[in-house]
């Protein structure tokens, strides 16, 4: 102990490098008058001027009214008051913009007016952040592809004109099923959504996919052994183009023309042989060679939430008719809605609960990869990845209703609670932006067609049986993309 | 990568428990002993980068831009804080007159500087021009020791969680509010300004009398 303060005093009083002596010096004289000149002054005089106008530059592609209302949640409005030389309104206001994560820089400046002092304009100069983004990271494995991964990625600003630019790829191992091709698939996409100042926009994209769709040969319904199954090889070639119309800033309307050459090797006689003996025609939902896909689709979304990435109020309604005919110059014909809706609250403890709905008919032969899919409701089960089934996998049947036996239907609904629970936000960051904890719960049913309901009533089943899916996990927003890390993703890629 | 970072800041995580002030980089003051007062120079030119044009358009927007300093006095080999003081600099764009002010207080009494240039505003705001940052009387004398060095932590613009955020509220519980900091500080990088220096100044020793 004695050793260890010695030590201490030594090591104090060792004349470290570079130490100097601080100079003694007579007290020196104020500073000459000029440029820089020092002079003393009580507290700073705090002057309140009237905003004559809000001028907003460098906005391209955040809604203006987003931005409006952060700027009326602090009351910087064009006839209020605001304080010069600071204003505390000033720095919330800009730390709310940037907490946005849509900016690179914010900043929120004064003119004055011509011939009035107490008149200014208010200007908020913006700088949209680099928009590139990851959307979506396609990893997994299943007993049917033991691979398969790909990505896709938008950039929202390119070259600074508000244009969408993306691409996508996903690509997997040979599946597992005798005699079927590997399955891949790679989209381009544009948008420009806004032409000039008029309220149009036009989107356009292309796809190439090649995939072996697997149909039940033998097993139960609910077996995803791939040595059960068989594949339809499918090639696919196509692209659409569409004229887009913000009628409103929460209203965006919607016309696309697909078209697309589908190509189907399908088998003379696909049969399915039942554990009890029985043989059935599959229906493979496609139509042999190449055949023309045609489809107008008209969509409708209002979007009203404050934020679009994590948590903020608002709700959202979309609506998807695909109409596919001769008319549309189709070999297949058939009709497709979807519409989907939520919205999102904040609960006097400041959490979050979104309620949400979605739900679809499709009227007509679809082609199979049109058709509802179970993998797609369920959380725990994969999903179609650009089109594409890298798994024989149905939802798991946690309230015994028989979901497990369903692959394919034409009537789904789907019911949604999430709670979500701000963790943190950062204002100015380059990587991290904010992150939520979720937790999600829902019901969802999937229906088959009526030729398949009256088979599903002749053997004692359910002809809508109800799944139920949950998810937890957290949410984090980053300059790459929104990335989710939940206990659903991994179920989601892990092959059960 | 991510787990790369995650072990390093694991292993990081005791050292930076025991971080010590003089392991900061080191930036070169000049100290001074006026009257009874020890005062210090120092320039922080870091704090505005030349092309940091966000920085360079917050000056010119008319309202303030803040530097706060915060100015600690060490004594040299030793973990005791002799005194620590604060400093509020301001800096803006007069637009009517079209002048760039310079403002500081430093205990309790504000000074303005005026200048035509932008530069020359930046630069007066960013040095510390013999900012006091003790008392001689408090400090001993002598060519032997003990010797004295003074940390500064200066931030530019220094951000404020917003109040209705909801990690901030005692609803959110203990637990949650835990689990919001880990998954925050494992996701790395976090911003307390728009831009922070944190440096040390080389030792000093009052001549004996």
């Amino acid at each position: 102990m004695t050793g260890l303060l010695l030590a201490s005093i030594v090591l104090a009083h060792w004349a470290p490098p570079g130490a100097v002596p601080a100079t003694p010096v007579e007290r020196s004289a104020a500073s000459a008058d000029g440029d820089g000149a020092a002079t003393s002054m009580g507290e700073e005089t705090t002057r309140a001027l009237q905003i004559a106008e809000v001028e907003v530059r460098g906005r391209e592609q955040v809604s203006a009214r987003q931005i409006g209302g952060i700027l009326r949640r602090e009351g910087l409005v064009a006839g209020a008051r605001v304080l010069w030389p600071a204003d505390p309104r000033i720095a919330r206001a800009r730390d709310r913009l940037r907490a946005t994560g849509y900016f690179k820089a914010v900043t929120l400046g004064l003119e004055p007016v011509a011939g009035r002092d107490d008149e200014v304009v208010l200007v908020l100069l913006l700088q949209e952040r680099s928009s590139a983004s990851l959307q979506e990271v396609y990893l997994g494995s299943s007993r049917m592809t033991p691979f398969h991964g790909g990505l896709s990625v938008v950039e929202r600003n390119f070259l600074g004109r508000a244009v969408h630019i993306g691409g996508a790829l996903v690509w997997g191992t040979l599946p597992t099923i005798a005699q079927s091709r590997r399955q891949q698939a790679y989209q381009l996409t544009a948008e420009v959504p806004r032409l000039g100042t008029a309220p149009l926009g036009v989107r356009g994209s292309a796809f190439v996919i090649s995939s072996a769709e697997p149909y039940r040969v033998a097993g139960h319904e609910n077996d995803p052994d791939p040595s059960l199954f068989r594949a339809v090889d499918i090639g696919r070639v196509g692209g659409t183009v569409g004229l887009t119309f913000p009628v409103l800033p929460t209203l965006t309307l919607g016309v696309d023309y697909r078209f697309e050459r589908v190509d189907a090797i399908v088998p003379e006689a696909p049969m399915w042989v039942r554990p009890d003996g029985d043989v059935v025609p599959v229906d493979v939902g496609l139509r042999r060679g190449a055949r023309r896909l045609t489809s107008v689709h008209f969509g409708l979304v209002w979007d009203a939430r404050d934020d679009v990435v994590l948590a903020g109020k608002g709700a959202r309604i979309a609506f998807d008719l695909q109409l596919s005919s001769p008319a549309t110059g189709s070999q297949y014909e058939y009709v497709k809605l979807v519409i989907a809706g939520g919205y999102s609250f904040r609960m006097p403890w400041r959490h979050w609960l979104t309620p949400s709905f979605t739900g679809g008919q499709i009227a007509g032969r679809a082609p199979v990869f049109e058709r509802f899919y179970a993998g797609d409701l369920s959380a725990w089960t994969p999903g179609r990845e650009l089109g594409i089934r890298y798994s024989t996998r149905n939802p798991i049947d946690v309230l015994g209703t028989g979901i497990d036996n369903r692959t394919f239907g034409v009537l789904f609904g789907r019911l949604d609670l999430d709670y979500t629970i701000p963790l943190f936000r950062r204002a100015r960051t380059r990587g991290v932006y904010g992150g939520d904890l979720f937790f999600g719960a829902g019901l969802f049913t999937l229906v088959g067609d009526a030729n398949e309901r009256r088979m599903r009533r002749l053997a004692g089943q359910r002809v809508a049986p109800l799944g139920f899916g949950a998810n937890l996990g957290l949410r984090i927003d980053t300059a790459a993309g929104t990335f989710d890390i939940s206990v659903g993703n991994v179920l989601r890629r892990t092959p059960l | 990568m991510k787990r790369r970072r995650c072990l390093a800041a694991i292993v990081a995580l005791p050292l930076v428990a025991m971080a010590r002030p003089d392991t900061l980089p080191l930036r070169r003051a000049v100290f001074e002993e006026v009257g009874t007062s020890v005062v210090m120079t120092l320039s922080l030119p870091t704090l505005f980068r030349r092309y940091d044009k966000d920085a360079l358009e917050s000056i010119d927007s008319g309202f303030d831009t803040s530097l706060h300093f915060t100015i600690k006095l060490w004594q040299h080999g030793t973990r005791r804080l002799v005194g620590t003081r604060e400093l509020l600099v301001r800096i803006r764009r007069d637009p009517w007159k079209q002048r760039y002010v310079v403002s500081a207080r430093e205990n309790g009494a504000w000074t303005k500087r005026t200048f035509t240039e932008r530069d020359a505003a930046v630069a007066a705001a960013v040095r510390l021009d013999r900012v006091e940052v003790g008392s001689a009387s408090a400090l001993e004398r002598g060519e032997g020791g003990p010797y004295y060095f003074v940390t500064v932590f200066a931030q530019r613009n220094p951000l404020e969680p917003p109040a209705d955020f909801a990690s901030s509220t005692a609803a959110a519980g203990r637990d949650l509010e835990w689990f919001g900091r880990l998954v925050d500080v494992l996701a790395g990088e976090r911003a307390e300004a728009e831009e922070t220096v944190q440096l040390r100044t080389n030792p000093f020793y009052l001549v004996a009398r």
